[in-house]
């Protein structure tokens, strides 16, 4: 032992020596995870022959498959054009590394019930230091089996195994006879050794080619590397058996990086009394609103989406879901947004529990005021904040999107002219970064009517109506020949002429072929009303005009 | 109990005094017939003959005012918005009915790209209210336009009372009296059948199309305070 030891202080191994804080980790493999997973929502993950494929080299290669596909001989790393020859039927996904991972993240988190302290550890292991936390729930078998039972729940296939070392509970989880397999507690070094003297070596979590080559050698099993100086071992196959090995017998230390726990982005209340006046529940959502903004605070954040869920006695349920257009952790505004949709919430025979959770967050962006409580443009803060509240309570009221700044799109077309900066909520569609408040103002203040950033401009030299119509309406000009027009007809009614102004020509961008020329005439009839008219197809010159002569639409109006 | 003030210059002609008692007076006036209101500054139009015939010389802000009549109320109110909106700093709302407003041609009214802020598909009376309500009630906007056409004078009243805190200048545009476009007839034009209209509106105007050379006919129908007159107006004029 101690001759290992010397060698992995020699090669400067990350070694960890003193006392060590005894462990108890429960690692948990999942070895269907990928399809598994996927089957929580496709059922035939489970009922069929399943796989996942990922390309390499041009070709499908089986990353994954699922118990009946293995059954029937479909393996990882093999050509799904050979899969399809010996099972036809077989369903295929391409393969998701990252949503497996995510979802094991997940998983991880679900798991922290049981300990706070929880790794996921590659694509289908999870380890959780159980140590301490036993006698919360009855001991280290019960938890165990109420772990095996919940992930049985979920429909994942579960191998569990105990151990004082990550290492030696992965390789009884992967390799173990049976499942939970328990290497005894505090057994220390020796006794990890004999529980593991009897896996292959690939329980040591080798890499593929380290254990054929000690495979080779005809070390099959770990009790072979007991016996063998890993000075020979370092020299033949490099560090990694002997570190392995070591991690495995807890002569280093292999730490558990817990995942960091999430900030809570939730406040509930229950009550004893079930709640039933809109009143109390103001008073309820007050006090939680407080709760969260304190914690959003906290963590430099703002709610981008808040829900209230409301639970109640009989069992009902009603959800009330609030937007904001800039992160938000102030109280006031929050519950001027919540006031408008409590209404919506009946109570029923009561409400005995509120959940308040924000469930997008972002980093508030402080604004920097100085003494006189102006921000760096001299605009009073409290207006870009009543601004935004303002715009805030409009979206959620009539939905975001439809609350916008008009601005210039490059393009000819009138209907293709004008973009929608959305006011209030989402990314902005010309790619401002800030709040529309801070928009207006930074436009105002650099003296140009085009935002900054914007290099496209509305011709100024041009007339444009006031209106447009959306599509533009067919009139009968007359006379119904390509000049132009001294008359005409819209909607039953006649527009005699007294001035006209054009053509204008505006073509669509060449890369949108499908669209005729439009030539344009600004138009003033009897009454002096301004049309915006115009005529479609090629001019006299052209190659002519379609059947039954130009068609005329009536485009906008003037003021 | 009213009094006229006393006039400090009492070495000034006989005439000059009495214009200055004229004036006091009808500042004593003014204040009762705003009574309740606090003082609100005045929007000058830019335009004398119209600045005249408005009492305090302008527009008043932080109030309601209706304007009527076809698409040239709608172009009125954007040059209304952009001389409210002058250098200062503050936001400009336009609460639309449909989707129809062509912001490229309001840039001839002085708003700019970017500049106004469009609030689009209120169909509904009661949500127009409302938005139009809440923005008279946000310090950090300087103009809001409605596309509504009557209000109703308890709404009105609303309306008028959100605008007086915070000095907001909120039109309300009703399109459809002779609107060029007759699929807009959608709200009624209360103006135009006498009924109970924004009587709350501080004044009320009909601005058409002019037959003549000139661009606008703008009639000023009722002004608390003011006398009704009508102007021909050509848009060459700056600012309005």
């Amino acid at each position: 032992m101690s001759r290992e030891r010397t060698a992995s202080i020699k090669s400067g191994a990350p070694a960890r020596w003193g006392p060590r804080i005894s462990r108890r980790i429960l690692a948990a493999w999942l070895p269907w995870w990928p399809s598994e997973r996927l089957a929580r929502r496709r059922p035939e993950a489970r009922t069929h022959p399943f796989v996942t494929v990922a390309e390499s080299r041009n070709r499908l290669i089986i990353d994954a498959a699922n118990p009946r596909a293995t059954r029937a001989g479909l393996n990882h790393g093999m050509p799904l054009a050979d899969a399809r020859a010996v099972v036809p039927d077989v369903a295929v996904r391409p393969a998701d590394p990252a949503g497996d991972a995510l979802a094991l993240e997940q998983l991880a988190r679900w798991a922290d019930r049981f300990t706070p302290r929880v790794m996921p550890d590659g694509v289908d292991t999870l380890f959780l230091d159980i140590a301490g936390c036993t006698r919360l729930f009855g001991g280290e078998e019960a938890l165990t089996a109420s772990l095996r039972a919940a992930l049985e729940d979920f429909g994942l296939t579960v191998r569990l195994a105990l151990a004082d070392t990550p290492g030696a509970a992965w390789a009884l989880a992967h390799y173990g006879a049976d499942s939970p397999a328990v290497a005894p507690a505090g057994a220390g070094p020796s006794g990890l050794k004999d529980a593991l003297a009897e896996l292959p070596v690939a329980a040591l979590r080798l890499s593929a080619d380290v254990a054929d080559g000690l495979a080779s050698f005809g070390l099959d099993k770990i009790s072979a590397l007991f016996v063998i100086k890993s000075v020979e071992l370092i020299r033949r196959f490099g560090m990694e058996p002997v570190r392995r090995l070591e991690q495995a017998l807890g002569i280093i230390d292999e730490p558990i990086k817990p995942l960091r726990p999430l900030p809570p982005r939730e406040a509930q209340r229950a009550f004893a009394e079930p709640i039933s006046r809109p009143a109390d529940l103001r008073a309820a959502l007050d006090g939680l609103l407080d709760d969260l903004c304190l914690r959003l605070g906290r963590s430099g954040k703002g709610a981008r989406r808040l829900h209230l869920t409301c639970n109640r006695v009989d069992g009902g349920r009603r959800t009330v879901t609030i937007g904001t257009s800039r992160p938000l952790r102030r109280k006031r505004p929050l519950m001027g947004l919540f006031a408008e949709k409590l209404e919506q919430v009946e109570p029923g025979f009561g409400i005995d529990e509120i959940v308040l959770a924000a469930d997008v967050v972002e980093t508030v962006d402080e604004l920097q005021i100085d003494c006189s409580g102006e921000t760096a443009g001299g605009y009073r803060a409290a207006d870009e904040e009543e601004l935004a509240d303002l715009l805030d309570r409009l979206g959620n009221r009539f939905g975001f999107g439809r609350i916008g700044r008009p601005v210039p799109r490059q393009s000819w077309l009138p209907e293709r002219a004008t973009g929608w900066a959305r006011g209030g909520g989402q990314a902005l569609d010309v790619g401002h970064a800030a709040s529309p408040g801070v928009r207006s103002r930074s436009a105002a203040q650099s003296g140009s009517s085009v935002q900054p950033g914007s290099a496209v401009k509305w011709p100024e030299d041009r007339r444009r109506p006031l209106r447009l119509l959306s599509p533009p309406e067919p009139v009968e000009a007359i006379p119904e020949t390509g000049g132009a027009p001294l008359g005409f007809r819209y909607r039953g009614r006649f527009h005699p002429l007294r001035a006209l102004e054009g053509p204008e020509r505006l073509e669509c961008e060449w890369w949108r072929e499908e669209e005729p020329r439009r030539d344009y005439y600004l138009v003033v009839d009897e009454a002096g009303r301004r049309y915006w008219l115009f005529r479609e197809g090629p001019d006299e010159r052209g190659a002519g005009y379609p059947e039954g002569g130009p068609r005329w639409f009536l485009h906008g109006v003037f003021a | 109990m009213l009094t006229v003030p006393k006039t400090k210059r009492a070495e000034a002609p006989p005439g000059h005094r009495r214009r200055d008692a004229a004036e006091a007076l009808r500042r004593t006036i003014r204040g009762i017939e705003e009574a309740g209101s606090p003082e609100q500054p005045r929007l000058p139009l830019g335009v004398p003959e119209i600045d005249r015939a408005l009492p305090g010389g302008g527009l008043r802000l932080g109030c309601i005012h209706e304007v009527a009549g076809d698409e040239s109320a709608t172009g009125f109110c954007a040059a209304l918005l952009a001389r409210v909106w002058g250098n200062r700093r503050g936001a400009l709302l336009w609460l639309a009915q449909g989707d129809d407003l062509y912001a490229p041609g309001l840039v001839r009214y002085g708003i700019g790209a970017g500049q106004l802020l469009v609030v689009s598909g209120l169909r509904r009376q009661d949500d127009m209210l409302w938005a139009m309500e809440e923005a008279l009630r946000c310090r950090a906007v300087r103009g809001v336009v409605a596309e509504t056409g009557g209000t109703g004078l308890a709404a009105g009243r609303r309306l008028m009372l959100a605008a007086e805190g915070t000095g907001v200048l909120g039109l309300v545009l009703s399109r459809g009296s002779g609107a060029a476009l007759p699929h807009h007839r959608g709200h009624g034009d209360e103006l135009r059948r006498g009924g109970a209209g924004v009587r709350a509106a501080v004044s009320r105007w009909r601005v058409t199309a002019a037959p003549g050379g000139t661009d606008w006919r703008v009639a000023l129908l009722h002004c608390r305070g003011g006398r009704p007159a009508e102007w021909a107006l050509s848009l060459g004029s700056p600012g309005c």
